[in-house]
């Protein structure tokens, strides 16, 4: 779902690092020294994580893991995902610099709005079957909402990009359902072994 | 599985000498100047101009052209998307039994002119990655003002990709030793070495903080490396904007044909 260069108008490109910069400037604010050391090696397990492939058909794609992020560091999963997409258009070519803005608008902000409606959630969640059922929804929504912002901003490059997008939406479901259930995966067994590193994570309340 | 190669080429060309932050900011005109153009002959000219650079910044040509293929699959697929639906008039028809796949000529210029800029856009930031390191890149970003928590975030990340990769690596190896794959499901399996990996990274946190501690980097401004700018330098930043003014006057004059 990454957006290469060259596809999104000016006003888009320009207009998406402007709000990514402002969002990160806002967050770096809300960053402690403490956080860096976290916020740094999840965005290096995002990315290395990127670089393994899950076979889908005759093609692969490779896990966003954004509800998991989001799951371990909140809102600021956001710059993550920024950090995360400038070391893979510096290193694989993948996606786009011109496009960095929306490409961390779509994913990193897709996954910041599920931090903020889910996280509050969470707290009045205690059977084990609803708590299954939210880890997935995180982890396809996460995925989900990312693919809709991504359609959304190819939208503007003209009416004549709307197949793209709408072949586009053919993958996300798939890709959402198993990135659902690697979250759930992903999840119960930090549960089991290291709950401490789950965002919400309170020492009174073992789940 | 891609490998976690480096383009950095080591050399002197004059794109080598140019100081980071200068050549970054530089890169980033160059690239939205090209985004504003229209006309395909102008932007094909400017590919000429970036082969002529690369050649003179003695880059392994034969890498570039690797990195151009892999961008090639996702701009034919997205091209191909593009000239059946795009609407206007057709210049090509394919009938088959059921129905017929329309070309559109609108589809057609357009997904050229896409192709040609995402491939310009893409020549110049391998040219800037190629001359640069990328330490120098993110100690520039710092340099430039962005706020510091996220320069330090930048360094970090990159310190620890490569320990993680190895990492994730070893561990495949274990499980397909110890024969883990053919008792579980594959999502499985995944799913438990990413979390296996989270957990051995937060593991390093503490480690981390306490070093950050140690080599000063919780004082309110951190010292990092100071960029000389140079005359060479303020000639070459001049010249990318003269070249990326040139071409945008020249685009909405008209005055080179379509």
């Amino acid at each position: 779902m990454h957006i290469a260069d060259g596809i999104l108008p000016v006003a888009t490109s320009v207009g998406s690092f402007v709000v990514a910069g402002g969002l990160t400037a806002f967050l770096s604010t809300k960053i402690e020294k403490e956080d860096i050391p976290k916020i740094s090696v999840t965005t290096a397990v995002l990315f290395v994580s990127s670089l393994f492939h899950i076979k889908l058909g005759p093609s692969s794609v490779h896990p966003l893991l954004g509800g998991i992020s989001l799951l371990i560091l909140g809102p600021k999963v956001f710059i993550s995902v920024l950090v995360a997409l400038f070391f893979q258009e510096v290193m694989f070519s993948h996606g786009g610099i011109t496009a960095l803005g929306v490409n961390a608008i779509t994913m990193g902000g897709s996954a910041l709005i599920v931090s903020l409606i889910s996280i509050p959630i969470l707290k009045n969640l205690k059977k084990p079957l609803f708590l299954l059922i939210y880890y997935f929804l995180v982890g396809f929504f996460a995925l989900f909402l990312a693919g809709t912002l991504t359609i959304l901003a190819l939208l503007s490059a003209g009416s004549e990009v709307i197949e793209i997008g709408k072949a586009l939406l053919g993958a996300i479901v798939p890709l959402a359902v198993i990135e659902g259930v690697l979250t759930i995966i992903v999840v119960q067994f930090i549960i089991k072994v290291k709950p401490e590193i789950l965002y919400y994570y309170k020492k009174e309340k073992i789940k | 599985m891609k490998n976690l190669e480096n383009i950095y080429c080591d050399g002197n060309s004059p794109f080598h000498r140019f100081t980071p932050p200068l050549k970054i900011i530089g890169n980033f005109i160059l690239v939205f100047s090209i985004s504003f153009l229209t006309n395909p002959v102008l932007i094909f000219s400017i590919m000429f101009i970036i082969l002529i650079l690369i050649t003179l910044s003695k880059i392994n040509i034969i890498n570039y052209f690797k990195h151009v293929k892999s961008l090639l699959y996702l701009f034919l697929i997205m091209s191909f998307l593009l000239i059946i639906s795009s609407g206007g008039g057709i210049f090509f028809k394919i009938e088959l039994i059921c129905f017929t796949i329309n070309f559109y000529k609108s589809g057609l210029d357009l997904s050229i002119l896409i192709f040609l800029r995402g491939l310009c856009i893409f020549s110049f930031f391998y040219l800037l990655l190629s001359t640069t390191k990328i330490t120098d890149m993110l100690y520039s970003m710092v340099a430039l003002h962005i706020p510091q928590n996220i320069g330090l975030i930048f360094l970090f990340t990159y310190r620890y990709i490569f320990r993680y990769f190895f990492e994730m690596e070893k561990m495949k190896k274990a499980i397909i030793l110890k024969g883990i794959g053919k008792r579980k499901g594959k999502l499985l399996i995944i799913g438990e070495l990413y979390a296996n990996l989270l957990i051995r990274s937060y593991e390093d946190t503490d480690r981390i903080y306490k070093a950050m501690v140690l080599k000063g980097l919780l004082e309110k401004k951190v010292k990092t490396i100071k960029f000389k700018i140079s005359s060479y330098d303020i000639i070459l930043f001049c010249l990318i904007i003269f070249i990326s003014l040139f071409y945008l006057i020249l685009d909405k004059s008209g005055i080179v044909c379509k």
